[in-house]
């Protein structure tokens, strides 16, 4: 078993080579996205009434949010996998020895562990060029490492339940849009979860979204304590459970709808 | 002729497809209302702190993402088939355009039009509604000449895409056409005027964004005068008329390099 998931891993890291250009593309769009935050804060920090409240603080937050999002989020899932089922193409990895929900998840992984090792070196190398400041406790860097195994898995777990709405409705987007639209914002992807006010604030913190990268971002720039860090782990764990096993349930109710060609 | 009675034909297999799927038409429309809930807490939190972004207000920021929702209702409806040449072109779909007697391009462009662009100007519609009761001011004149700009932005950033789409041709996988679109999407919500002047160059002509958002608005609000408007229009006009030349000499080149599945 082992060994069919190292493959899958090697299948995914030969794509990757493949593409290098591609991903070289894709990477283009970090400093265009940093620059967009540091000039829209410094003109609202300019005008505003914020206090306590810096714009280096917010550009390490909005730059580390970036990265943190890009290594766990699992956005093309879905797609994949309504087009797998509209085109007959879920009829291959059904026949497969090793289960789909396992093909994708070891494919992602793969993926998400190049970025983390990648992104980790972009933002320590930023952290010195900018002076960002991120937490250097080693065993509060050690626990972020493990949250973002919790936040992959999390994400795996969501998009995948998404993505299966592809066996009930040919067209899914909408629903998949419907979904990052809300899990974006509630993971703190738009704002600071922190600037949010009221019940709004209350929502996005108790959401099982904020643990997906929100979470993170806050142990990186050591807001959090150890203390405060325990039961939110806790709470990270049982949410990862709870979204496996939904997206086993939604799995099983999508495979006996399912009909191949020829199957 | 011959091309607008094929054009026709798509139209009447469009309409049949959009009545099948009534359920992902409801949710396209569901997913556009909650995007413009999230949108309008995101600018809602940000405004509660300041009272203008360099002279922007609350309203003023609703009318760029009104004009942006117009540019997205465009372009996807219009021109959607710029987004997905790289998959026709790697994955041997293209074989079936090459064989038909029409310019390959037209009839995919054709088979990709979606009727469905009444669905989608419904968020700008909405967008629109929430800027008036902010007290932003429209000028119903400018309005509809807005509306010319912001389809002929759409235009610019299909070419666009064709051409870096057409280099998958030597490249395989052009996901980063994607991520271009995805770099748009982040920099669209905001007005380009709180960016640096060379940033705004970039945006008028590089990625055409200030003709998306920022010029419509300005116009519409009557803080732009004619002439300078109708230069606009002109540079528009030229930058279609050089993308144009540029998409078409890469996708022939790339023609010829493509040898289809059986050779």
């Amino acid at each position: 078993m082992v060994d069919k998931r190292l493959r899958l891993m090697i299948i995914s890291l030969n794509n990757l080579r493949a593409y290098f250009i591609d991903f070289l593309f894709r990477l283009a769009g970090f400093p265009v996205y940093i620059a967009i935050v540091y000039f829209l804060w410094k003109v609202i920090l300019e005008n505003s009434s914020l206090t306590g409240i810096s714009l280096g603080f917010l550009v390490t937050y909005y730059t580390t949010m970036y990265a943190v999002r890009n290594i766990v989020e699992q956005w093309e899932i879905p797609g994949k996998i309504s087009n797998d089922v509209r085109q007959g193409h879920m009829v291959v990895p059904l026949t497969k020895p090793i289960s789909y929900r396992s093909y994708l998840f070891w494919q992602s992984a793969l993926n998400s562990i190049f970025f983390l090792v990648l992104y980790a070196l972009i933002l320590f190398a930023l952290s010195i060029v900018f002076h960002m400041t991120f937490t250097s406790d080693p065993l509060i860097i050690l626990l972020f490492f493990i949250s973002m195994i919790f936040a992959f898995m999390m994400n795996f777990a969501m998009f995948f339940t998404i993505g299966l709405s592809a066996f009930w409705m040919e067209e899914n987007n909408g629903i998949v849009r419907m979904f990052m639209s809300v899990t974006s914002f509630l993971s703190g992807a738009w704002i600071p979860l922190d600037l949010l006010s009221g019940t709004l604030k209350d929502i996005a913190l108790l959401s099982p979204f904020s643990l997906t990268s929100y979470f993170q971002v806050s142990i990186l720039q050591g807001k959090l304590s150890l203390e405060q860090i325990i039961p939110e782990f806790a709470l990270m764990i049982v949410w990862t459970l709870i979204f496996f096993l939904v997206a086993k349930f939604v799995w099983k109710l999508g495979e006996r709808r399912y009909t191949g060609y020829g199957v | 002729m011959n091309y607008l009675r094929l054009f026709l034909r798509y139209m009447r297999i469009n309409i049949n497809t959009l009545l099948e799927y009534k359920a992902s038409f409801i949710l396209g429309i569901l997913s556009s209302l909650l995007y413009i809930f999230i949108s309008f807490l995101f600018w809602g939190t940000i405004y509660s702190y300041t009272k203008t972004i360099n002279g922007w207000t609350f309203g003023q920021v609703m009318l760029v993402q009104g004009f942006f929702a117009m540019f997205l209702a465009f372009f996807w409806s219009i021109f959607h088939f710029s987004e997905h040449m790289d998959k026709l072109i790697i994955y041997g779909g293209l074989d079936r355009f090459l064989v038909r007697p029409m310019n390959p391009l037209v009839a995919y462009m054709f088979e990709m039009f979606s009727v469905d662009i009444f669905g989608r100007l419904f968020s700008t519609i909405v967008f629109f509604w929430i800027a008036l009761q902010l007290g932003a001011s429209m000028n119903i004149m400018n309005f509809a000449a807005a509306v010319v700009m912001v389809f002929l932005s759409s235009a610019i950033f299909a070419l666009i895409l064709v051409a870096l789409s057409s280099l998958a041709f030597w490249i395989g996988k052009m996901e980063s056409v994607i991520a271009v679109f995805d770099l748009v999407w982040n920099i669209s919500d905001y007005p380009i005027t709180i960016f640096p002047v060379t940033a705004q160059i970039l945006m008028t002509f590089g990625i055409p964004l200030a003709f998306m958002q920022t010029y419509p608005t300005l116009f519409t609000m009557q803080q732009l005068n004619l002439s300078y408007f109708l230069q606009l229009i002109v540079i528009e006009i030229l930058l279609i008329f050089i993308w144009l030349q540029i998409a078409t000499f890469v996708w022939n080149k790339g023609l010829k390099r493509y040898s289809s599945y059986g050779g």
